[in-house]
């Protein structure tokens, strides 16, 4: 029986996927997970850009650091005939390739969410099509596929697999042996097929997506201090006024100590 | 003459003053923080004064001695412009309202102009 139990150990299983690559699309419940047949090599880069200023003696001082955006490549083989042996395709692995019955289980992606919200907000849509469009990538991917040449051979149904993420610009989600990547958009597919016409080697590099929300606020002018409070402010009726009696005398008295004791003009 | 102490830092503000001789006039004041000043508007009768740059002087409305029987002294304690939204009220700058003698006086002893 297929408990509840059993399906929650799978998708333990899953996530806990080592030596294997599974690349998820965010959010296409309908495409599963890819599995590579043999791993070749998994990279990641950890990138940081600091200042150099250069000061009187030559040498430099360091006053900011920046983080680059992740980056992951994975390298794996796609043969036509794979002869998996009992004890290298692992229960982990013919899991990973039925993960359309569990994709319902993969972690919330909420980027992806976010990416099919703005596309709704920002179009502000109107019609079915509209909206369909903005879903985006399972009916892109989906029609992407049909424009494509029916795929045959494995490697093909790898490669428009790919291509069909790159072209329709998605996110995906990567279990490395590193960790858990999310938010990654495909940054560069290297197919490379030698003499050998069964096998394809693939490099796919993939490129952290970081985004940035807004909010909006409502206008306090007291956030804002001198020139927008000034326009801002209404004009106060200090009604009549007479002042208060002085002598001329102070106005030629200052003025001469400032200086003006010649007459400026005739 | 008279001064003014009745001036705020209220961005903007509107007077009605009254000189020694009876006469009176619609005055505005704004500081413009942009412009680090005070511009003054004023109108009296038909005639119409927008948005001058408030300074130091003896009379800053010279130019209309022959028209306005009044006049309008700025004075600083350190003889500088007005350029502080608290100048009036710190005090920094006093505003002095002259009637008709008292400006023909200060055009005597600083203009030599009788």
């Amino acid at each position: 029986m297929a408990s509840t139990t059993q399906v929650l150990n799978q998708a333990d299983i899953k996530s806990s996927l080592i030596n294997q690559y599974i690349v998820t699309p965010l959010i296409n419940l309908g495409i599963a997970g890819f599995v590579f047949d043999i791993i070749e090599e998994h990279k990641i880069e950890l990138k940081s850009e600091i200042t150099d200023h250069y000061v009187e003696d030559n040498s430099t001082i360091q006053d900011h650091i920046a983080l680059a955006p992740k980056r992951f490549t994975l390298k794996g083989f796609i043969g036509e005939l794979v002869e998996y042996r009992g004890e290298t395709k692992s229960s982990v692995v013919n899991l990973a390739e039925k993960l359309v019955l569990i994709n319902s289980y993969i972690p919330v992606i909420t980027g992806a969410a976010r990416q099919i919200q703005n596309q709704i907000t920002t179009n502000k849509l109107t019609n079915k099509d509209d909206f369909n469009s903005a879903f985006g990538s399972a009916v892109d991917i989906y029609q992407i596929f049909k424009t494509l040449n029916p795929p045959k051979t494995k490697q093909a149904k790898a490669f428009n697999f790919f291509q069909a993420l790159w072209q329709a610009k998605q996110l995906v989600a990567i279990d490395t042996p590193f960790g858990y990547l999310s938010n990654m958009a495909i940054e560069e597919i290297t197919p490379t097929q030698g003499n050998n016409a069964y096998i394809t080697d693939f490099s796919i590099t993939l490129k952290e997506f970081r985004t940035v929300s807004t909010k909006l606020v409502d206008f306090d002018d007291k956030n804002y201090q001198g020139r927008t409070t000034g326009q801002k402010a209404k004009e106060v009726d200090k009604g009549t006024t007479k002042g208060t009696l002085r002598n001329v005398s102070f106005i030629k008295d200052q003025t001469n100590k400032a200086g003006i004791t010649e007459p400026k003009y005739k | 003459m008279r001064q003014i102490s009745e001036i705020s830092s209220d961005p903007k503000q509107k007077f009605t003053f009254i000189t020694d001789d009876n006469i009176s006039f619609e005055f505005k004041l704004e500081f413009i923080t942009n412009q680090q000043g005070w511009f003054y508007s004023l109108k009296y009768q038909n005639l119409s004064i927008n948005g001058n740059r408030l300074v130091t002087d003896i009379n800053i409305l010279r130019n209309y001695k022959n028209i306005l029987p009044f006049g309008i002294g700025i004075m600083t304690d350190n003889a500088t412009e007005p350029f502080s939204i608290d100048d009036f009220s710190t005090g920094r700058v006093k505003f002095y309202l002259l009637d008709k003698a008292e400006v023909k006086d200060l055009e005597t002893t600083f203009y030599n102009n009788l």
